[in-house]
C-alpha cells in the first residue's frame, strides 16, 4: 500500500516534466517570433540580439527548455514576454481565486447533485426522473459564455440585483458560480443517478429489501453507502476538471483566476505565461487524481486486498480510476 | 461510466447485435425523435446547397441589415452584415457537423486503434501509449484546444485537429479498459494461443465487441466538439470569417443581445438543441446497445 | 400503458421547457423596449450618427461650462474600464499603459485638458528656446513633490530619461544631450531643429518623471520604482482585477488638483461585460469602436461622445505576396472596394471614408486610382495577366476591427477574388507580425505619432522599421529611394512651413506609389455615467486626465 502511494507520488514530477515538454513543443509550432513582439517600433539588430539574449531566446530550443525547467524547479516560471513581469507573481496570486471558485461550485454541486441524483435513481422512470433527466441534458447543452452574459443581462442590467463583474463582495460570486455550476451539475447528477442505480440493482440491496427493511433504510444504509465510493471518485474528478474548466466563466465575469490568465497568455502568445499556467493546472489535476486514487485504494476493501496480489492488477485499477 | 459489461458479454454477430439494438430503439419515442432530428441535421448538412445557395450566407447587403425574423425573404432575419440568418444557420450546420463529426471520428478511430494495440500487444507498447495519454490527459481539454489553435492558427483543419487531439486521451482510456476485458475472454485467448496475429484479433474480435462503446462515446464526443468549437469561436480562435458557423454566429451576436435578441437566440437555440438531440441519441444508443445498463432493474 | 403516459408527459415537459425558454427571452425583450422608450423621452439623439464629433478641450460628458468644485470631494469614486492588465507600470514599460501613466506621472509641460494646441507649463515654471531651435532651457518649480513626499529636482529627470532612452529610443532620436544645470534648471540640446519636439514633451509615458531615489533602489522593472509626482498615486494593485488610485491632498499644481478621491481602474477583458457593467452603474466610463455597443448605450439613455481616432489604410505587403508587386494589381484592388458601402454596412455610416491616407489640411487628396469601379478593376487584373482567383492573400485582423475585415473580404469574394481571406490575432501578435513582416495585408495608421501632430511616418521608411512603406522597396526600388530622400528633407526641416511642404510631397509620393487599400476614419465612442463631469478626452491618443474629473452634486 505504502509502496503504491510512494510510487504514485514519485511519478508526479516525471509527469509534470513530460507535460511541460509537450506544451513547450506545442507552443513552438507557432511561427510568430517572440523576440520581435517584444521589440519597440524601431530597433537595430543589436537591440534584437540583446533582447533575445535577455530572455534566453538566442539559445537552441532544447537548451531553452532545460533552462526553463531549472528555474521552474526553484519556483520561478520565467518572465512574461508581454509585461516583462515575473510570471510566478502574476500566476500564483490567481491560484486561490480559481480554487475557491472550483471549491464553492463543487460544494454546491454535491449539495444539489447528490440528493437529486439519488432521488432520480430511487424513482427511476418516474415523471420526476424524466424531467430532471431532460433538464440536465438541456442544461449541459448551453454554452457557458452565452449563459453568463444572459444572466448578467437579466440580473445586473435589468434587475440590478447582482454585480456584473469582478470580485467585490459575496454577491459577485453568485452569477459566476451558478453559470459554472450548471453544466457540471447536469453531468454530475446523471452520473450519481447511474452510480446509485448500479448499487440498487446489487444483490445485497435485494436481500435487504426481501428481509422487510424499511425502504428509506434500504436506500440510505445499503445502497447510498455503497454508491459513495464511485460518487467520491466522480466528485474528485469533476473538481479537478473544474480548475481548468473555468476559462470562459472567468473571462466573461472578469474573474482574476488562472483560466483568465491562460486565455490572456494565449491571446498574447506569451509562452512563459501559458507554460506556467498549464503546469499549475496539470499539477492540480494530477493532485486531485492522486488523492482520489489513494482514497479509493484505502477505502475499498476489494481493492485494498488486491494490492497483496500481482502487480498487473494494480495498474488496471489506477487507470480505471482515471477513466471517470 | 460505460466500461461496464466487460464481464461476460456474449459474443454476437455484428449484424445481429445492431438489429437487436435497433429493435429496442424503435420502441423509445425519445430515441426515435433524436434519431430523426440528427438525421435531418445530417441531411441539411449534405444538401445545404440545394436548400439555399451558399452565396446567400455570405452576401452582405447594407440596406438589409438587422431585419427581424419573419421578414419576407428572410425567415430568420438578417445579421449585422445583412446576411440571411437562415442561410447561415443551414450552412453553419454543415460547418458544425463537419467539425464535430470529423474530429470525433478521428479521435475514435485513432483511439480505438491505440487501445486495441494496448490490449493485444501489451507490454512496453501499452506502457508507452498509456504514459503519453496520461501526460496529455493532465492538461485541461479547453486549455489544450486553445493552445493548439493559438499555435496553429485559425481555420477548420486546425480546429478539427485541436478537437481531435483533446478527445483522444479520454477515448483511449475508455476503449482500452473495455478492450482489456475482451482480450481476456477465452475465445480471444485461445485465438492467441493458436497463433493469430494481433491485426487479425483486432479486426475479428476486438472491433465487433467494442462497437457499442465506440458508438456511444463517439456520439457524445460529436456534441462536445461542436460545443467546444463554438467556445473557441467566441474567443476568436477557430473558423475563419466569413464562413458560417453556429459558435461564431453566436459570439458575433452577443453585442446585439440588447437590441436584436434573435441574433443570439437563433444560433444559441440551434446550437443547444443540436447538442441536446445528439446527446439524447447517444444515451438512447447506450440504452439500446447495452441493455444490461438499463434493463436490469 | 403506464410507460406511454410517461412518454407523453415527457414530450409535454420538453415542449414546456422550450416555451419557457422562448417566453423568458421574449419578456426580457419587452423590458428592453420600454427602457429604450424612456431614454427617448429625455431628448437624446436618436442614432449615433446624429452626434457631433467631440472637440478637444470640450467636456465629453456633455456638461461643458459647469464649474468644478474646489479641492478633493470626499468619499467620491470613479470606476474606469481597461481591457488589459498592466503588471509593471513604470512609465517606460508598456506603451498601452497611458490610462494609468497620465494619472500618476507628471511632466515638464502638459496638454491642457488633452488639447495638443494648448500646451502649458507644468513642472517647468518657464522655458526658453534658442533662436536656432536647438537648445531648450527649462526652469523648474521648486515646490514639486513626489507621492512619497520627497521633492523633485532636475536630477530626477536625468535619472528617468537615462532609463527611458534605453527602453524607448525613438523619441530621443533627435535629442543630442540633456543636463541638469542646477537643481531647478534643465537643458536639452537637440541634434537638429525638431518642430515636433514640443508635442512630444507633454507625453507622460515618454518624458514623465519618477523619483530617482526609488529608481536607483529598485531598478526600472519594479513597481516600487513607479513613484511619480502626478495628482494620483497607486494605493493598491491586484493583478488581473483592478488598480486603486488615491488623490493626493498635497498635490502641488493647484490648477490641476484632483477632485475625485478614489479612482478605480477595473480590468475586464470582455467588452460586453464592460458595457453591462456601465449599464448597471458599476463602471463610470467605457469606450468602444463597436457601433452596436454605442447603439446599446444610446438606447439606454447614456450620453455618448465621439472622438476621432486614427485612419488605418490597409497596406499591401509585396514581400510576402508576389502578385502584389505589380502596381496594376494594387490599383485594381483599390478599384474594387466600395468604402462608403462598407462604412454603411459595418458602422451605420458613422465612420467617414476620408479622401487621403493622411490627416491635416495639407494632406494630398486621392487620385482617380482610388475610385470605386469594380469593372475597371477586373479589367486591369486581366490586363496584368491575372485571373481573379490568382489574387491570393490573407488580411490580418485586429480583434477591435474584425467586422470591417470580414466585410471587406466578402466584398472581394463577391467580385470573384475568392482567395482573399482574413485571420484574426490578438493585438500583440499583430504587432509582432507587423514587425516581422510576416503578414500580407494589415490596416495600420500611417505612422504618425498620435501624441504629436507633426511627426512624419518615420517608421515606414527606415531600415529595421516595421511599417508598411517598406514594401515600396520590394515593389519599386526607385520610388522607395525617392521617398527616403524626401523623408531626409522632412526631418531636417528648420521651419514649420518647410516641414509641411516636404511632408506633403512625401505623402503624395507614398499615396500614389504604395497604393494601399485606403481605409476608414475610426470614430471612438466614449460613454460616462450621469454623475461624472469634466472628462476631457484628447483626440486620437484618447487619454483622460482623472484630475479633471469631478462628481456632480445633486
Amino acid at each position: 500500500m505504502a509502496k503504491y502511494i510512494i510510487k504514485r507520488i514519485l511519478m508526479v514530477p516525471v509527469l509534470l516534466l513530460l507535460i511541460a515538454m509537450f506544451v513547450f513543443f506545442l507552443l513552438n509550432l507557432s511561427e510568430a517570433d517572440p523576440v520581435l513582439m517584444m521589440m519597440p517600433a524601431e530597433y537595430s539588430q543589436e537591440d534584437y540580439d540583446e533582447m533575445a539574449e535577455r530572455f534566453g531566446l538566442d539559445k537552441p530550443k532544447p537548451v531553452q527548455f532545460v533552462n526553463w525547467v531549472k528555474s521552474a524547479v526553484t519556483g520561478e516560471f520565467g518572465t512574461s514576454y508581454k509585461s516583462k513581469a515575473a510570471v510566478s507573481d502574476e500566476v500564483l496570486y490567481r491560484i486561490p481565486v480559481s480554487l475557491k471558485l472550483a471549491g464553492v461550485t463543487t460544494l454546491l454541486m454535491i449539495l444539489i447533485g447528490v440528493p437529486m441524483g439519488v432521488m432520480c435513481a430511487v424513482k427511476q422512470y418516474s415523471v420526476y426522473d424524466n424531467i430532471v433527466n431532460i433538464a440536465a441534458k438541456f442544461m449541459g447543452s448551453i454554452p457557458g459564455f452565452w449563459l453568463g452574459l444572459m444572466l448578467i443581462l437579466v440580473f445586473s442590467v435589468n434587475l440590478h440585483w447582482l454585480p456584473s463583474f469582478g470580485m467585490k463582495s459575496w454577491k459577485s460570486w453568485i452569477l459566476p458560480v451558478f453559470t459554472f455550476l450548471l453544466p457540471y451539475l447536469a453531468n454530475y447528477l446523471r452520473q450519481v443517478r447511474s452510480a446509485m442505480l448500479d448499487c440498487i440493482r446489487q444483490d445485497y440491496v435485494r436481500t435487504s429489501r426481501s428481509k422487510g427493511q424499511k425502504e428509506s433504510v434500504v436506500i440510505f444504509r445499503d445502497a447510498l453507502k455503497n454508491a459513495l465510493l464511485p460518487i467520491i471518485t466522480l466528485t474528485g474528478g469533476t473538481f479537478a476538471s473544474m480548475i481548468g474548466g473555468a476559462v470562459m466563466i472567468e473571462q466573461v465575469f472578469a474573474f482574476p483566476g488562472i483560466g483568465y490568465k491562460v486565455l490572456e497568455g494565449i491571446n498574447n502568445r506569451d509562452m512563459p505565461v501559458i507554460l506556467a499556467c498549464t503546469i499549475i493546472l496539470a499539477l492540480f489535476t494530477i493532485g486531485a487524481q492522486l488523492i482520489i486514487d489513494i482514497l479509493y485504494a484505502v477505502v475499498d476493501p476489494r481493492i485494498r486486498s488486491s494490492f497483496a496480489g500481482k502487480k498487473k492488477v494494480k495498474k488496471e485499477i489506477s487507470t480505471a480510476g482515471g477513466t471517470n | 461510466m460505460a466500461n461496464t459489461g466487460k464481464d461476460g458479454r456474449k459474443r454476437m454477430k455484428k449484424r445481429g447485435q445492431m438489429a437487436e439494438a435497433w429493435a429496442r430503439m424503435k420502441t423509445q419515442p425519445i430515441a426515435v425523435v433524436s434519431l430523426a432530428v440528427v438525421a435531418v441535421l445530417v441531411l441539411v448538412a449534405i444538401f445545404a446547397d440545394l436548400i439555399v445557395p451558399y452565396s446567400k450566407a455570405i452576401t452582405q447587403v447594407a440596406s438589409d441589415k438587422l431585419l427581424p425574423p419573419g421578414t419576407a425573404g428572410h425567415i430568420l432575419g438578417t445579421d449585422g452584415f445583412g446576411r440571411d440568418m437562415f442561410a447561415r444557420i443551414i450552412h453553419g450546420t454543415r460547418t458544425a457537423l463537419e467539425i464535430g463529426l470529423i474530429s470525433a471520428g478521428a479521435s475514435i478511430v485513432i483511439s480505438t486503434f491505440l487501445a486495441c494495440l494496448c490490449a493485444t500487444v501489451g507490454g512496453w507498447v501499452d506502457n508507452l501509449i498509456m504514459r503519453f495519454i496520461d501526460v496529455v490527459s493532465c492538461i485541461p481539454s479547453l486549455v489544450m484546444a486553445l493552445a493548439i489553435c493559438a499555435a496553429l492558427g485559425n481555420g477548420i483543419p486546425q480546429l478539427v485537429f485541436a478537437l481531435f487531439f483533446t478527445g483522444l486521451p479520454m477515448h483511449t482510456k475508455m476503449v482500452r479498459s473495455v478492450a482489456l476485458g475482451v482480450a481476456k475472454m477465452e475465445y480471444v485467448e485461445s485465438a492467441v494461443a493458436l497463433g493469430a496475429k494481433p491485426g487479425y484479433i483486432m479486426m475479428r474480435h476486438m472491433i465487433p465487441n467494442l462497437a457499442s462503446v465506440i458508438i456511444i462515446n463517439g456520439t457524445a464526443q460529436v456534441s462536445m466538439n461542436i460545443m467546444m468549437g463554438a467556445t473557441l469561436g467566441f474567443v476568436g480562435l477557430g473558423v475563419k470569417a466569413p464562413t458560417p458557423e453556429w459558435g461564431t454566429m453566436l459570439a458575433d451576436g452577443l453585442s446585439y443581445m440588447l437590441r436584436n435578441q434573435y441574433m443570439v437566440l437563433v444560433p444559441g437555440l440551434v446550437l443547444a438543441l443540436a447538442a441536446l438531440f445528439i446527446n439524447s441519441l447517444g444515451d438512447s444508443l447506450r440504452d439500446a446497445l447495452d441493455p444490461q445498463l438499463k434493463g436490469r432493474a | 400503458m403506464k410507460k406511454k403516459m410517461v412518454k407523453r408527459i415527457l414530450a409535454c415537459a420538453l415542449a414546456a421547457t422550450m416555451v419557457v425558454a422562448m417566453a423568458g427571452c421574449g419578456s426580457s425583450k419587452d423590458t428592453k423596449e420600454t427602457s429604450a422608450k424612456s431614454g427617448e423621452e429625455s431628448k437624446k439623439p436618436a442614432s449615433v450618427s446624429d452626434i457631433e464629433i467631440n472637440e478637444a478641450g470640450v467636456d465629453a460628458t456633455g456638461h461643458e461650462g459647469e464649474e468644478a468644485p474646489e479641492g478633493v470631494q470626499e468619499g467620491t469614486t470613479y470606476n474606469h474600464w481597461t481591457n488589459y492588465d498592466i503588471p509593471i507600470y513604470t512609465p517606460w514599460m508598456d506603451n498601452r499603459a497611458a490610462v494609468l501613466s497620465y494619472q500618476i506621472y507628471d511632466n515638464l509641460l502638459v496638454k491642457w485638458r488633452g488639447d495638443v494646441n494648448d500646451i502649458r507649463c507644468n513642472i517647468a515654471e518657464s522655458y526658453e528656446v534658442s533662436d536656432d531651435g536647438l537648445v531648450w532651457d527649462f526652469k523648474l518649480r521648486d515646490d514639486v513633490t513626489f507621492s512619497d513626499g520627497s521633492g523633485l529636482t532636475a536630477q530626477d529627470f536625468i535619472a528617468t530619461w537615462d532609463v527611458m532612452e534605453t527602453y524607448q529610443p525613438r523619441p530621443f532620436a533627435s535629442v543630442e544631450s540633456y543636463e541638469a544645470v542646477s537643481d531647478y534648471e534643465l537643458k536639452i540640446t537637440l541634434s537638429a531643429p525638431n518642430p515636433t519636439f514640443i508635442y512630444e514633451l507633454p507625453t507622460q509615458n515618454i518624458y514623465g518623471v519618477v523619483s530617482h531615489k526609488a529608481l536607483e533602489q529598485y531598478g526600472p522593472e519594479d513597481n516600487r520604482s513607479a513613484v511619480g509626482c502626478g495628482p494620483y498615486y497607486v494605493e493598491s494593485y491586484t493583478t488581473g482585477e483592478k488598480f486603486v488610485l488615491k488623490a493626493r491632498e498635497d498635490y502641488w499644481n493647484k490648477e490641476r488638483a484632483p477632485h475625485i478621491e478614489t479612482c478605480e481602474i477595473d480590468i475586464i477583458a470582455d467588452e460586453n461585460t464592460a458595457m453591462m457593467g456601465l449599464l448597471n452603474g458599476e463602471l463610470d466610463c467605457m469606450n468602444t469602436v463597436d457601433i452596436e455597443v454605442m447603439n446599446n448605450l444610446l438606447d439606454n439613455g447614456i450620453t455618448l461622445a465621439l472622438i476621432e481616432d486614427r485612419e488605418n489604410p490597409f497596406w499591401l505587403n509585396c514581400r510576402t505576396v508576389d502578385c502584389l508587386k505589380d502596381i496594376k494589381v494594387r490599383e485594381a484592388l483599390c478599384h474594387m472596394i466600395d468604402w462608403d458601402a462598407l462604412s454603411e454596412l459595418v458602422y451605420d455610416g458613422l465612420y467617414p471614408h476620408p479622401d487621403s491616407y493622411f490627416t491635416g489640411d495639407e494632406a494630398p487628396k486621392y487620385s482617380e486610382k482610388y475610385d470605386y469601379d469594380p469593372e475597371l478593376g477586373l479589367k486591369m487584373l486581366d490586363e496584368a495577366g491575372y485571373k481573379p482567383e490568382d489574387i491570393d492573400f490573407t488580411i490580418l485582423a485586429d480583434p477591435d476591427f474584425t467586422d470591417l475585415e470580414v466585410a471587406l473580404v466578402s466584398q472581394f469574394n463577391e467580385h470573384g477574388l475568392t482567395n482573399i481571406d482574413t485571420v484574426t490575432y490578438d493585438g500583440a501578435t499583430c504587432y509582432g507580425m507587423l514587425k516581422s513582416g510576416t503578414y500580407d495585408c494589415f490596416p495600420v495608421h500611417n505612422g504618425y505619432d498620435p501624441t504629436s501632430p507633426l511627426t512624419p511616418f518615420t517608421m515606414g521608411l527606415l531600415e529595421g522599421g516595421t511599417q508598411p512603406c517598406m514594401f515600396l522597396k520590394d515593389a519599386d526600388e526607385a520610388a522607395y529611394n525617392e521617398a527616403v530622400a524626401i523623408y531626409d528633407k522632412v526631418v531636417s526641416s528648420t521651419t514649420t512651413d518647410e516641414y509641411f511642404k516636404n511632408v506633403t510631397e512625401l505623402e503624395n509620393l507614398v499615396q500614389e506609389q504604395c497604393l494601399a487599400l485606403g481605409g476608414l476614419q475610426v470614430i471612438r465612442g466614449y460613454a460616462f455615467s450621469d454623475k461624472i463631469r469634466g472628462a476631457y478626452v484628447s483626440p486620437v491618443s484618447a487619454e483622460i486626465q482623472f484630475s479633471d474629473l469631478w462628481v456632480a452634486e445633486d
